[in-house]
Formats: C-alpha cells, sequence, structure tokens
C-alpha cells in the first residue's frame, strides 16, 4: 500500500493510492467550484452544468457516451455538492486507459448539445417530484433554506422550478470554463494501480487542462438569527414527523471544531450518546435519534434530527429541547468527553479502511484546505482534548435559545397538538407545502 | 477446531478457510491485514419465513432485542463496550436470515468474540427489555413502510404476490402483530434459533488466524446445540393469473412495481436473469432506463433486481412516473421490451456490457471487511456453501444469448406477474 501526491497537469493535483488486492480501479475528478457558488436565483446551475458535461462530449453523443461507460462496466457518476464536485467511475484495472480517455472527453470536451439542455430541465424537475416523496430528504432541503438564508448554503443543489426553467446552456458553459481549471482540481486513482503509471496516466489525458483563473471564492461567515423559529412543511397523510434543529457551527479548520465535535459526539454521535439514550433507549419515541457537525469549506451546519410519531412529536420535541438546552448551558460532563474522544480517535481507522476510504478523505481535505497530514495526526490531537475545551467550545458556538427547527409533518393535525403543549409559545411558526419549493 | 474448506478469495492472496467447532457451530475466517480493524459477523439462519401469521417480525424484533440486556450485561452495555472500543455494531434480519455485525479496530477482537456468544446463550428476555423494543420497532415500521410510498408498495407486492408461503408477510412484520408479540413467543424463539448449530461467524481483516479460533473455541465451545426445526415454509403455488392493486398516495406521479416469480439464488437460472436484468435496467444504455427515462421521458428513475431469496423469489421492476404520465403506458413498454428479449433480438455487444458491469459491481461489493463477509456469510446462509461465491464471477461469464432468452421466456411471463401502484391522490396538473 503507498499514498502518493503529485502536482498534475496545469497545476492540478494527482492522488494516488495504491492497493492490489482486489482487480478494481476507482478514478475520481473533483472540482472545488460548487453549488455554493451558483449566483442568486441560479440555483441548480453547478448541477445542471456538470450533468450536461456527460449528454454530448468529445463528438459522441449521450448515446454514445452511456453505451461506452457501460461498455466498460461502469456508469460516470456526478455529484455536485456546496463546495464542488466529484465524476467517479470504478473499473475493472484492464479497463483504465479507455475509462480515463472517456472521463477525459467528458470534462475536457463537452459539447453541451441544446437537445439535451432541454431534455436535461425536464429530468431534474421530476428528480425534485421524487425528492419529495423522501420525507428526509425533504427535511434536509427546508432545513438548508431555513437556516442560511441567503447565504450560498441556502442555495438548493438541484435548483427549484423556477430556478431550473431558468438555466441556460450559455450558463452551462460558463460553469464548465470557470470550474474546469487546473488550480481548482484533484485527481484521484485508488486500487490495483502503480502510483507512477497513475500519474502519467492522467497527465497523458488530461494535459489539455486549461490553466485558467481561480473563481472559487472564501464563504462568508453565515448569519445566525435570534430566537426560535419552526418551519412546518406540510404534507398530507403522515403518522411519524421528520424533525431537524440546529445552528451554524465553525468551519472544519476552526481552531475549536474538534473539541466541538467531541461535544457532539458526546451529546449525538454515537449509538449511547445522550440523544439515543434518553429519545430511543428509554423512551422509545423515535427509531433513530443523533446529532451531527457538518465538515466543509465554509460553516456547515450542528443539526440533531429525530423522526417520531405525529402522535409522540410533541413530547419528543419538548424532550429534545430540553437536551438541546441543557447540553449548551450545562455543557458535557467529563466521562462523556473521555467516551467520546476515544471513540473518535478509534474509530478514525474505518475512515480510512480502504484505498476508496482514503482517496475519498484525502480529496475531502484538499478540497476544504484542511492539511494534509490530517489523517495521520487525527488519532493524537483528538486525544488531547480536555474537557473544558469541548465545554468552551459548546459555549463559543453555540447558544441554547437560538435555534431553527424544521418539521415534516401533516399540518393541520400537528400544530394544534404544539399548540396544546406549548410548544410553539414564543416561537416564530411558518407552515410551507411541502411540493413548492 | 476443525478446518472445513477453504477457497482462494481474489487473486490478491488472501484466503477464506471454514472450521467447524463441535456444537456445530460454523467459522469462516479471512485474513486480510490491510487496514487496522476487523469485520465480525454472526449469521443465524432465522429470518421472517420462520415466522407465522400473529409473530410476524418478531425475528426482527430479535434484532433489537439481542442488542438490550443479557445476563452478564445491563441494558446499553454491549453498544456502549463496542462504541468505547471504537467499533460499531448494527444487524439486519431479513426473510432467511438475521445476522449480527460489530467493526472494530484489530485490537478489539477478544471484545468482539466475548460480547457475541454471551447474547447467543445468555439473552435476558423479560416484559421491560420486550417493551422498550417494541415502540422502537412500531416507530421503525412508520418510517419505513407507513409514511414511506416506496415500502408501502414492496410490502403490497409481496404481500399479493405470496399467498401462502411466509414471504407473504413483511420482515418488519405486521403493525397488529409487532403490538401483540408476547414475552413467551420470544422466549421460544430465542430458545429455538438462536443456537451455535444454527449459526455462522464470519471474520475478516487485520487478525491472527490461531488465536481468533482460541478465542472463539473458548467462548463458543461450552454453548449446547439446539434442536432446529426442519423449515416448515409452505411451497408457494404455481401463479396461474395476473395480480393487480393500486392505492392513492400523496405522490406528485404514480409509482409503479411489477413482481414476477423468480427462481431463488442457488438455482441454474439466477445468474442469466441477472444478465438479463442488466441488458433491461442496468446501466444508462440498458434498454429500458433509454426507453422511458430517456427516450420517451414518461419515467424519472427505472430500477430492478432479483431477490436473492432461498426459496423462489420476486423479480421486481421498479418505476418512478414523471408527472403526467400514467404507470400504464410504461408498463406497456416493458411488456414489448421482456418481448423483444425472450425472442432472443440482442445487439452483440449487449451481453459483454451486462457481464461486465456485472463483475465490477461484484469486486467492489468485496472491497471492505464488512463486504467480504457479508458476501460469505449470505452465500453460507442462503445458499448453504460460502464457495459458490466464488463461483459467481464464473456463472456470469457462462451466460449465453440463448440463455438469456430462455429465462425471460420462461420466469417473465404475464401470468406470474403482480402489479401495484401507487397514483397520486391529488391529481396536479
Amino acid at each position: 500500500m503507498t499514498a502518493t501526491r503529485v502536482e498534475g497537469p496545469s497545476g492540478s493535483i494527482v492522488l494516488v493510492e495504491e492497493n492490489h488486492d482486489l482487480p478494481l480501479v476507482r478514478v475520481q475528478v473533483a472540482v472545488r467550484l460548487g453549488a455554493g457558488d451558483d449566483q442568486d436565483g441560479r440555483d441548480g446551475r453547478t448541477n445542471y452544468a456538470s450533468e450536461l458535461m456527460a449528454r454530448g462530449a468529445g463528438g459522441r453523443t449521450r448515446t454514445d457516451i452511456d453505451a461506452a461507460f457501460d461498455a466498460l462496466g461502469t456508469s460516470l457518476d456526478i455529484g455536485s455538492d456546496y463546495d464542488g464536485v466529484t465524476f467517479e467511475i470504478a473499473v475493472l484495472k484492464e479497463k483504465i486507459e479507455p475509462a480515463l480517455a472517456l472521463v477525459a472527453d467528458v470534462l475536457l470536451r463537452p459539447d453541451f448539445p441544446r437537445g439535451e439542455a432541454d431534455k436535461l430541465k425536464r429530468e431534474t424537475l421530476a428528480q425534485l417530484d421524487e425528492l419529495r416523496d423522501d420525507d428526509g430528504t425533504l427535511a434536509r432541503r427546508y432545513f438548508q433554506r431555513a437556516l442560511y438564508g441567503a447565504h450560498p448554503y441556502g442555495r438548493t443543489v438541484l435548483g427549484t422550478e423556477t430556478s431550473i426553467k431558468a438555466l441556460s446552456l450559455d450558463g452551462a458553459r460558463d460553469w464548465h470554463q470557470k470550474a474546469l481549471v487546473g488550480g481548482d482540481m484533484v485527481f484521484g486513482i485508488a486500487g490495483d494501480v502503480h502510483a507512477g503509471d497513475a500519474a502519467q496516466a492522467i497527465a497523458r489525458h488530461f494535459g489539455a487542462l486549461p490553466t485558467g483563473e481561480s473563481h472559487v471564492v472564501e464563504r462568508p461567515v453565515p448569519p445566525r438569527r435570534a430566537g426560535m423559529r419552526l418551519t412546518i412543511v406540510d404534507k398530507p397523510e403522515r403518522t411519524q414527523s421528520q424533525i431537524l434543529m440546529g445552528q451554524p457551527a465553525p468551519r472544519w479548520h476552526h481552531p475549536d471544531f474538534l473539541a466541538l465535535q467531541v461535544a457532539t459526539t458526546a451529546f449525538g454521535g454515537t449509538f449511547t450518546a445522550r440523544l439515543m439514550d434518553e429519545v430511543r433507549s428509554k423512551r422509545g419515541l423515535s427509531y433513530g435519534a443523533s446529532a451531527r457537525l457538518g465538515q466543509g469549506r465554509g460553516a456547515k451546519a450542528l443539526v440533531a434530527h429525530v423522526f417520531p410519531s405525529l402522535e409522540q412529536t410533541p413530547e419528543t420535541l419538548e424532550l429534545v429541547l430540553r437536551l438541546w438546552r441543557e447540553w449548551i448551558t450545562d455543557g458535557v460532563t467529563e466521562r462523556e468527553v473521555h467516551f467520546a474522544r476515544g471513540y473518535l480517535a478509534k474509530s478514525f481507522a474505518f475512515s480510512v479502511a480502504t484505498p476508496e476510504d482514503r482517496l475519498e478523505l484525502r480529496t475531502a481535505l484538499e478540497l476544504s484546505d484542511m492539511p494534509r497530514d490530517f489523517a495521520d495526526t487525527f488519532a493524537a490531537r483528538v486525544s488531547k482534548i480536555e474537557h473544558a475545551e469541548a465545554v468552551r467550545a459548546l459555549k463559543t458556538h453555540q447558544t441554547p435559545g437560538d435555534l431553527e427547527i424544521v418539521i415534516v409533518s401533516t399540518a393541520a393535525e400537528l400544530l394544534p397538538k404544539l399548540q396544546a403543549a406549548g410548544l410553539v409559545d414564543g416561537v416564530t411558526v411558518d407552515v410551507v407545502p411541502y411540493d413548492q419549493y | 477446531m476443525q478446518l472445513v474448506s477453504q477457497h482462494p478469495f481474489g487473486a490478491g492472496g488472501l484466503t477464506a478457510r471454514m472450521f467447524r467447532l463441535g456444537n456445530g457451530l460454523k467459522v469462516i475466517l479471512v485474513r486480510d491485514p490491510s487496514a487496522p480493524v476487523f469485520a465480525y459477523q454472526t449469521w443465524y439462519a432465522v429470518g421472517s419465513r420462520h415466522e407465522r401469521e400473529g409473530i410476524t417480525g418478531i425475528a426482527h424484533l430479535f434484532e433489537h432485542l439481542m442488542f438490550n440486556q443479557t445476563e452478564h450485561h445491563p441494558p446499553g452495555e454491549f453498544d456502549r463496550m463496542i462504541e468505547t472500543a471504537g467499533g460499531d455494531t448494527n444487524a439486519a434480519t431479513w426473510v432467511d436470515w438475521t445476522y449480527y455485525r460489530d467493526n472494530l479496530p484489530k485490537a478489539e477482537l477478544k471484545l468482539a468474540i466475548e460480547l457475541e456468544a454471551d447474547r447467543m446463550a445468555c439473552l435476558t428476555l423479560g416484559e421491560k427489555q420486550v417493551e422498550s423494543e417494541r415502540e422502537v420497532v412500531a416507530n421503525e415500521r412508520r418510517f419505513r413502510v407507513e409514511d414511506d410510498v416506496d415500502g408501502f408498495l414492496n410490502e403490497e407486492l409481496y404481500k399479493a404476490a405470496f399467498t401462502t408461503h411466509p414471504y407473504h408477510w413483511p420482515t418488519i412484520g405486521w403493525m397488529r402483530d409487532i403490538e401483540a408479540i408476547s414475552i413467551e413467543d420470544c422466549r421460544t424463539f430465542y430458545r429455538t434459533y438462536y443456537a451455535p448449530n444454527n449459526a455462522t461467524v464470519v471474520l475478516c481483516g487485520d487478525v491472527d488466524e490461531d488465536g481468533a479460533l482460541a478465542l472463539i473455541d473458548a467462548q463458543y465451545g461450552k454453548i449446547p446445540s439446539s434442536q432446529i426445526p426442519t423449515d416448515r415454509a409452505e411451497a408457494e403455488p404455481e401463479q396461474t393469473k395476473e395480480r393487480r392493486a393500486s392505492w392513492p398516495k400523496p405522490v406528485s406521479a404514480d409509482k409503479l412495481r411489477i413482481g414476477y416469480k423468480a427462481p431463488p439464488i442457488g438455482h441454474a437460472d439466477y445468474a442469466a436473469l441477472e444478465v438479463a436484468n442488466e441488458m433491461l435496467f442496468g446501466g444508462n444504455s440498458c434498454r429500458l432506463h433509454r426507453r422511458l427515462v430517456v427516450d420517451s421521458e414518461i419515467a424519472s428513475s427505472t430500477h430492478a433486481a432479483t431477490a436473492p431469496f432461498r426459496d423462489p423469489g420476486l423479480y421486481e421492476i421498479s418505476v418512478s412516473m414523471q408527472r403526467g404520465h400514467e404507470a400504464a403506458k410504461a408498463e406497456a413498454m416493458i411488456y414489448d421490451e421482456l418481448d423483444k428479449l425472450g425472442h432472443g433480438t440482442l445487439a452483440p455487444h449487449e451481453l459483454d456490457t451486462a457481464k461486465t458491469r456485472l463483475l465490477t459491481h461484484f469486486w467492489r461489493e468485496l472491497r471492505p471487511q464488512a463486504g467480504k463477509a457479508e458476501a460469505l456469510g449470505h452465500y453460507e446462509t442462503t445458499v448453504g456453501d460460502y464457495r459458490k461465491l466464488f463461483a459467481v464471477a464464473d456463472g456470469y461469464s457462462a451466460v449465453t444469448a440463448a440463455d438469456v432468452a430462455r429465462v425471460v421466456k420462461a420466469y417473465l411471463r404475464p401470468e406470474r406477474r403482480t402489479v401495484v401502484v401507487a397514483t397520486p391522490s391529488e391529481k396536479k396538473s
């Protein structure tokens, strides 16, 4: 097993993770320009442009490209997110050369055919319909908007009905020109390949990559609103409520991040953490109960998630709000910190267990401007977090009374129950239809 | 501990070995030091097929109860000990099996073996334990079925397709049964099925083989075997007529499920049906994705797979329609394409493409230690021999165009199918 990092074409980075146990190779190309960089009113542009690149490239039609990837035994997975886009394939090792040639066509020579551009809009609108069938995904979409508002992370990766219809071919071409520049790209290869061969293959296939100017901008600090706000995403016939609540958190590379991660893990990061213990183990109120701290280039959110029955939603919400308040006000115990840092240090081995895991982590670190020795030093650093540091980080970056809450449920049934329980007194409440955003 | 068999695992020098203890416990071990971790899985040959009406969901309820309390560990301590060691643990239940998985750093093998052996023999089953898990499972059912249209359709598909075989009821159980299962039901179920001679331990990762076997022998060797009842799952009668049902649901567009009676995973035709499925639904250029999603734009997504069951299950097709297009349109295109494939109209490259895609997927699933363990445990428990996993790749390679046409004609016939549809409860423009 070897891990290498070399400079690639036009100032790009090439990461390689060698492993010869199975006859498989993963290729991953990441660009730094993401949905957070879509300008106002153009939600979905990154997703649209990156998908459109595979709908005609190097003189091949969409049909040709799909057939070529299928014949290589793979599909091109394109994943757009706020801080970048990844293009990814996994092939048997003997297919690596034609696979790289095909990926290079898509990335460097997209044709942006008009017919496919219109078709992609219709497909994306249908995807939006399908997304609404999943209450958890629906809750995350609305939560992102409620928490971040006009901040880049308040946009939607997929877009809205209005913004998708307004996307243009010129906009897609413009995105491609700005995103596909050497300095903002990370190539990765993991698996049954030799590092030197991999770097040479990248240089051979992607030599035409332009150097270009970077259009990646610093993410602003997200707004922190005072008070508690509740958005009920009204969907008929629900027997259960999907509840998300949280606040913006510090960036991944903030000095307090690790201490806050320890405090969050103690609260809701494992099956035996405080939240799961109180909500599920002691009371059986929800199948899942968790709290997570997001990692990215900008300030992601600290979010708690529970999903009780509609009947038990008031009881569960009251409980989780109390736990959240106590957590921030009273902090975590010495014992909880001891457990959380031990868990984080030891379980880190699973974040780097396979060559694909290691490549994924190293790419995320590059995209978020994190130190390259992150993986080597993580266990030692987290083991040194003291109880006082975890409590201080929690109190510094979170406030007990300022909370954004989103609930996907049937409003006509839920709201009277919340009112009767006194849970919306002094809370700004907004009821929105589930299928209008 | 006796070595029963062994087989190379891939071409990188790994080997899978199977051992057996005197009490019948099977142990499959793959030593792979590529990362300082291991996957420890215990596969019990008990699933929802071993239930009856009135106690449906009990196999899945055990998936929860087994984490609760034993004679040696109070409630929650199992999870706490695993997490303190930096590991994670979970379980899964399906029609033919239940398995428990622990992923841990290499230094924690003794912990995994002690905890798993303990709950195989010493689980505490009282009112407190059963009641505390019952409500969690009811909430899980709301999450997976009542409020999830895909989960709902899947349940209705099997309910309609199977009339006598236990595949009729859902693994999570009917809500009325979840609420009614008694403590005595649980005790009987545990005594009957949780025994070494009904289990296979699968261990993959950075472990010392001799040390691991000695620890397993010491911890499990004293657990008595049990009298496992003969599997009395009633054979499903031949389906002779198409079955159909539909429901209004809060969805934007129709959702369609079609299930054809299909061969079991151990059947010689299973690989050919997998290849046929790959041609129909397997990638962006496959026939039905192309026709339904790309060309006609009547659907937003398609998916299909053959259930990997011990007894004949279903070849399941799922289609999410685009707004304004009824599921019937997709059905007509699907049946037309099945007819063409059954009559052997095959482009020369289609067969190779399907096989290459299946092979790539096969190796991808085996990359993590947990993936290796899951595949080995599944084959040993469902097919009866873990070594058949290694024949899967050759099985795909051997499929011919004539095999594809034959299995499509034999299995994907109108009278063998069940169709369920969810339609928008409020029609939208």
